[in-house]
């Protein structure tokens, strides 16, 4: 009890908040740049945490870390380009919501849903940091393999109208997902002798080029005059820029089920936030009484995406906290900060460096209380940006997302590739294929093909083969959740059919595709 | 003959087929080497998931052909008419990406090229006035130059033609 007082004082001192309200501002700035990620973000600051005590200077990593994430989802709901690949399922929703003129409502819910994913999943580090270690620890290459192979075949309800074009899609995103080095054997793969493809195809090139690049090109199809109008409109209707306490209320089921989600993720290494999220809008959009709304801007859409996202950043902590396992690049990180600053991560922790530790836990809680009050800020701000002329805009974005698109590889075939990317998916635009169902089969193709291969090599050294993965309890429960999943989505979907069945009629249907 | 939708689609798909076919006996067998003696037990082949996705994608179009053929009243997804076009404006945009990604960065670096692509493709979209002209490509030019040089030391391409002027006049 005397550790944790002492810990939060020194997380109350003056120059704790000040280090966490720096890192916020930073992340949340840095997160709205299209390729700068939170990793990158993160990783610029390390350096400067040498000369700064733990209990500032990890707070201020990991304000930077919050702030980023929710920054990343100003970009993508006000120009569909997201900061950050955590928030391309922002998009679905949030683009839509502000092209209605109602990008204040969709922004305010991100602030809230990031704020309450993110004060979610430092509740769960807190209190239950050695149970939900425990859990993650069962998890392994058969687990991970049946998570995202359930994750594809149930975000393929993210395929829209025409189910074919969306299965097609997906499958070429798990295509491209195969370019580079063979996660076994490691031979080159599809690449056919480039150096370059050997790295595989960045995931940050293809999210800015499918997602912001291909939508730049279709704004610029408009006539002359519609380029002169404002970026993006608000509505002068005081219900559109606000998130008023019945939607909140509605919303709140989504809300915890996403945060759930995205704490239960990001306690397991190598998945991520951005699986986190496209899982949690997928699941949203299963149990919504109105799925058919997703897409087309359901602010649920929106909440579900976020706070998912945002729980990934404290739960991420856990596995790092409980065995110095870093699940991410930005977990990894941050151990190198607590390395420089002498304490090694691992059960040990607790009882090496409690002051330091909780004065941290302390500062995750703060940290949240600042971004919801710095986020109105970045809102405000953000607003001025987009009311400049689409045709001065777009042309900037462009240049802004090739700088971040080449920071992290430090190669110029990565702005290649977002402009190649961004033709690609102007391209499936106008043959009405969707581009979402790409990006899930190319984020998650490397994990399952990895995940199931591992289970195969495990498997071929198991007297019961395959059969092994049945001895697993993860693997059973997993399975049973995911069947429970399966049953309710087809019994809906068969409601839903018996609803809706059109009369007949002597002609046949053209479906026009929604943009 | 491609005046209706099922036509625009059953060309989409046998291009797409074509594609597929392509891949199989062309992409795969020229990119990918599999290791010998890797089978099962060693976690399969590098092509065996290449094949096995190119295959599910097969099937999904051949099905989906099938249907269209033998029901005439399957529904379409496409976007109208207008949207499928390509206009000249659209193309002289792709035609200024395409040169600023693949030669003017490479040759002439990062930073004059992004003051070229700002100005050309604004002009292409309309902007006329000299000080809209000039003002956004200096500020974000020059704020991407302050921001990643400065505050980040992520220094963005010099070009193949400039790099050596500049470590000529830094020598």
């Amino acid at each position: 009890m005397e550790h944790i007082i002492d810990g939060m004082l020194l997380a109350a001192s003056p120059e704790a908040l000040i280090a966490v309200f720096v890192g916020l501002i930073a992340g949340q700035i840095l997160g709205a740049v299209p390729g700068l990620t939170a990793s990158m973000a993160v990783a610029l600051l390390v350096p400067y945490t040498y000369y700064l005590d733990p209990w500032i200077g990890i707070p201020m990593l990991l304000g930077m870390f919050k702030g980023s994430l929710f920054g990343s989802s100003i970009t993508a709901i006000l120009v569909k380009t997201p900061g950050a690949p955590a928030a391309a399922a922002t998009v679905l929703d949030g683009y839509p919501l502000a092209q209605q003129g109602k990008g204040g409502k969709a922004m305010k819910m991100a602030l809230y849903s990031s704020v309450f994913g993110d004060a979610f999943s430092d509740i769960c580090l807190i209190l239950a940091a050695g149970s939900l270690a425990a859990i993650a620890l069962h998890f392994g290459p058969p687990e991970y393999m049946l998570l995202t192979a359930f994750s594809l075949v149930t975000l393929s309800a993210l395929s829209g109208r025409s189910l074919w074009k969306g299965l097609v899609a997906v499958l070429l995103g798990m295509g491209i997902g195969m370019i580079g080095l063979d996660p076994i054997a490691a031979t080159p793969r599809l690449t056919f002798g480039s150096l370059e493809l050997e790295e595989g195809i960045g995931l940050i090139p293809m999210l800015i080029g499918m997602l912001a690049v291909s939508e730049a090109l279709r704004q610029m199809e408009q006539p002359l005059h519609k380029l002169a109008r404002q970026t993006v409109s608000f509505s002068r209707e005081w219900a559109d820029n606000r998130v008023s306490w019945p939607e909140f209320r509605r919303c709140l089921p989504t809300l915890t089920k996403s945060s759930g989600m995205g704490t239960l993720i990001g306690a397991m290494p190598g998945l991520g936030a951005t699986v986190a999220a496209f899982l949690a809008y997928g699941e949203a959009k299963r149990a919504s009484k109105h799925p058919e709304r997703f897409g087309k801007g359901e602010i649920e859409g929106v909440a579900a995406a976020e706070a998912a996202n945002n729980a990934v950043s404290g739960s991420n902590m856990i596995p790092l906290l409980a065995f110095g396992i870093p699940g991410d690049v930005a977990a990894a990180l941050i151990m190198g900060a607590f390395l420089i600053q002498g304490i090694t991560l691992g059960p040990v922790v607790f009882q090496e460096n409690p002051i330091e530790i909780y004065a941290i836990f302390a500062a995750l809680l703060i940290a949240n209380f600042f971004n919801l009050i710095l986020g109105h800020g970045l809102i405000r701000m953000a607003r001025r940006v987009v009311g400049v002329p689409k045709r001065l805009l777009f042309p900037a974005v462009l240049v802004i997302a090739s700088a971040g698109a080449y920071a992290l590889r430090g190669s110029v075939f990565d702005i290649q590739l977002v402009f190649l990317f961004g033709l690609l998916g102007y391209g499936m635009g106008k043959l009405a294929i969707p581009t979402v169902p790409l990006l899930i089969g190319f984020i998650l193709m490397p994990i399952l093909e990895e995940n199931f291969r591992i289970t195969l090599l495990l498997a071929s050294s198991h007297d019961l083969n395959l059969g092994f993965v049945l001895q697993r309890p993860a693997f059973l429960s997993l399975l049973a959740i995911m069947g429970l999943a399966a049953f309710l989505l087809i019994r809906r979907r068969r409601a839903f059919r018996m609803a809706t069945a059109p009369e007949p009629e002597s002609q046949p249907q053209t479906k026009r595709a929604e943009p | 003959m491609l005046a209706t939708p099922r036509h625009r689609e059953a060309l989409l798909l046998i291009a797409l087929l074509a594609g597929v076919a392509g891949t199989v006996f062309w992409v795969v067998p020229a990119s990918v080497d599999d290791p010998e003696g890797f089978g099962y037990a060693q976690g399969l082949p590098p092509s065996f998931t290449v094949y096995l996705v190119a295959l599910l994608g097969g099937v999904v179009m051949l099905v989906r052909l099938l249907r269209l053929w033998r029901n005439p009243r399957l529904d379409v997804v496409e976007v109208d008419a207008g949207e499928r076009r390509l206009g000249s404006q659209a193309l002289w945009i792709i035609v200024v990406c395409l040169l600023f990604a693949f030669l003017l960065i490479p040759k002439v670096g990062f930073y004059p090229s992004s003051l070229l692509f700002i100005v050309t493709a604004s002009l292409i979209l309309g902007e006329r006035r000299p000080l809209f002209l000039t003002a956004p490509p200096i500020l974000v030019t020059g704020g991407l130059y302050l921001a990643f040089e400065h505050a980040f030391s992520i220094f963005l391409p010099r070009g193949d033609w400039v790099e050596p002027l500049l470590a000529n006049l830094g020598g």
